[in-house]
């Protein structure tokens, strides 16, 4: 299918919020919070937080499963309500079910006609996807014999078969063994290649940080904060000093080098720029500061993940 | 018909038609036909009208079978395992995948029933090649018009089991709706009628009259569709009453599936 969407952007949520009532006690959940976010053609970009952060309720109103309380939603400058907006989107829900009798090639043949595809491109593309996924020998299996993995990968063929522009993607990564895991990476980056624009949430950071050109940390409904790439990639050249303890000494040179220090019950977390490194050593050995293990291995995003949490939650 | 419409169908057939209750039902069905051959000996008279009246019956039964067990999980299996989810991320209207359920859910039926209808044919025909002389009176075409009519009741309760799945949140309000539907819709008309005929004797209150005349209008008057008694006496149904009841069971499940439409398109789909 043609990108013929281009000069807008794709993907367009302007001050989104909503509200659930529980059944009984109507109670009000506010499930997002004035929710804002534009995605541009061929980008990628990724949404984290932690369970219950509105992830998932932001995915459903995009794809018009939910209405918003408040604000706008434009998908390819279509309103989601409207079933054209989603002609070139696909969709993988979280933890995704299928029907049982059905075996993984009727259902993509479904995906595909319920799409519009030309009927003679359909079997070519069923047959690619399936071989991408490593279906392809149980194409033929009814899908209640699926494991979730499979059920998984076949979810994800049900949102590629169209070729769609915009993919959104809820916790793609459920449920797939490490060689799953890394063959949707491999997808979204070839969907990238390709100028298609991606939206996922996931649990797994760093697959995100290593895939997203821009992510999104949600928590409590809200979109708390957006890093660039590069962000995350200056924060990368940064190393870790674990210690017993820090002298007051040592803690006042931190604080006026500027490094971050994150003290705990049984030791201390010093993170400085990768150049500052020998300067924080022969501090360390100045101060006499018993030095646990050194590494460069900080998973940043997970730091300004687990940061953002904390400080929302203070 | 909409290729996108008519894919959902093909796929809720395929499910429907692939489900083992589906062959339980289908089993239950035929061992009520073949009891029918060696039962009908026991009879000394009217052996046509107990055949016919078994085998229609057993038909009936398949069908509101397949009706309350099926046809509610294909709709409600939808929603409560979310399959919908990935069903709407299509470009499909809310109105759009009702009808297309609809029509999978009547193909369905419709495939049930004309099983059900061959078994029954070579069991009728069984007991007529054994028992000539009672057959006399019989008419093939009275079968199958009944048969037909059956299959327009089950057409409106598919149209009724699409409604209440869109209102209720529960598969087994659906179902029970869906029941209850079916026993005032064979009912209602007795009832109107005995009160009409009783109208001097019986002093009804201005309240339940009312809610007497709205029930007859809003429920599916379902007895139309009972034509076994005729079908056993041999006496063939004219065709502008065909014609009357199918009208009336396009019109009522169309009225249905537009009000059901209007209601899913409100509703969130959490």
């Amino acid at each position: 299918m043609g990108n013929s969407n281009k000069g807008f952007m794709h993907l367009d949520i302007q001050n989104v919020s909503k509200n659930f009532i529980t059944s009984f006690t109507r109670k009000k959940i506010q499930a997002v919070q004035d929710f804002s976010l534009s995605i541009d053609p061929g980008e990628i970009f990724g949404i984290v937080g932690p369970n219950g952060a509105g992830k998932s309720t932001v995915l459903k109103m995009l794809m018009g499963f939910i209405r918003p309380d408040k604000g706008k939603i434009s998908l390819l400058g279509k309103k989601p309500g409207n079933p054209r907006s989603r002609e070139h989107c696909g969709y993988l829900p979280e933890n995704p079910y299928f029907y049982d009798h059905l075996s993984a090639f009727e259902l993509l043949q479904f995906s595909a006609r319920a799409s519009d595809m030309p009927p003679h491109n359909i079997k070519p593309r069923i047959d690619q996807l399936l071989k991408l996924t490593g279906l392809d020998s149980a194409k033929n299996r009814r899908l209640r014999s699926y494991s979730k993995g499979m059920i998984q990968r076949a979810g994800i063929c049900f949102a590629l078969v169209h070729d769609p522009n915009i993919v959104v993607l809820d916790e793609p990564m459920s449920g797939l063994d490490p060689l799953g895991q890394q063959m949707v990476v491999d997808i979204i980056l070839d969907l990238k290649k390709r100028g298609k624009t991606v939206l996922f949430c996931s649990h797994i950071l760093s697959d995100v940080e290593r895939i997203c050109d821009r992510t999104g940390i949600m928590v409590h409904g809200r979109l708390r904060k957006i890093l660039q790439k590069n962000e995350l990639l200056d924060q990368g050249n940064s190393v870790r000093i674990v210690a017993d303890a820090l002298t007051p000494e040592m803690e006042r040179r931190c604080r006026e080098f500027g490094w971050a220090v994150l003290t705990k019950s049984t030791h201390v977390t010093l993170t400085c720029p990768r150049e500052h490194l020998s300067d924080a050593l022969t501090l360390c050995g100045e101060e006499k500061v018993r030095i646990i293990t050194v590494d460069n291995t900080v998973n940043t995003l997970e730091k300004i993940f687990l940061e953002t949490v904390k400080e929302t939650e203070a | 018909m909409n290729r996108r419409i008519w894919s959902l169908a093909v796929i809720t057939f395929k499910e429907g038609i692939r489900d083992r209750t589906l062959y339980g039902i289908g089993l239950f069905a035929l061992m009520i036909m073949g009891l029918s051959l060696v039962v009908t000996g026991f009879f000394l008279r009217e052996l046509h009208k107990v055949t016919v009246d078994i085998n229609i019956s057993a038909i009936t039964f398949g069908g509101l079978l397949i009706i309350f067990s099926l046809s509610v999980n294909l709709m409600s299996k939808d929603l409560d395992k979310r399959t919908i989810y990935s069903v709407l991320s299509k470009p499909f209207s809310r109105a759009q995948y009702l009808i297309g359920k609809f029509i999978g859910l009547v193909l369905l039926s419709l495939t049930a029933l004309c099983m059900l209808t061959l078994v029954s044919t070579l069991t009728i025909w069984t007991v007529k090649s054994q028992y000539p002389v009672y057959f006399k009176e019989f008419v093939w075409l009275s079968v199958f018009q009944a048969v037909f009519a059956e299959f327009l009741m089950l057409m409106v309760l598919n149209a009724v089991v699409i409604f209440f799945s869109t209102v209720t949140t529960s598969s087994f309000l659906t179902l029970l709706f869906t029941i209850s539907t079916y026993i005032i819709g064979q009912t209602v008309e007795e009832v109107v009628q005995f009160i009409q005929s009783q109208a001097q004797e019986i002093q009804l209150t201005t309240a339940v009259k009312t809610i007497i005349d709205m029930t007859q209008y809003i429920v599916p008057n379902l007895s139309v569709y009972d034509l076994k008694i005729r079908a056993a006496h041999g006496l063939s149904i004219t065709s502008s009453y065909l014609l009357s009841i199918t009208g009336y069971s396009l019109i009522y499940s169309t009225v249905l599936i537009l009000l059901a439409s209007i209601i899913f398109s409100r509703r969130e789909l959490t």
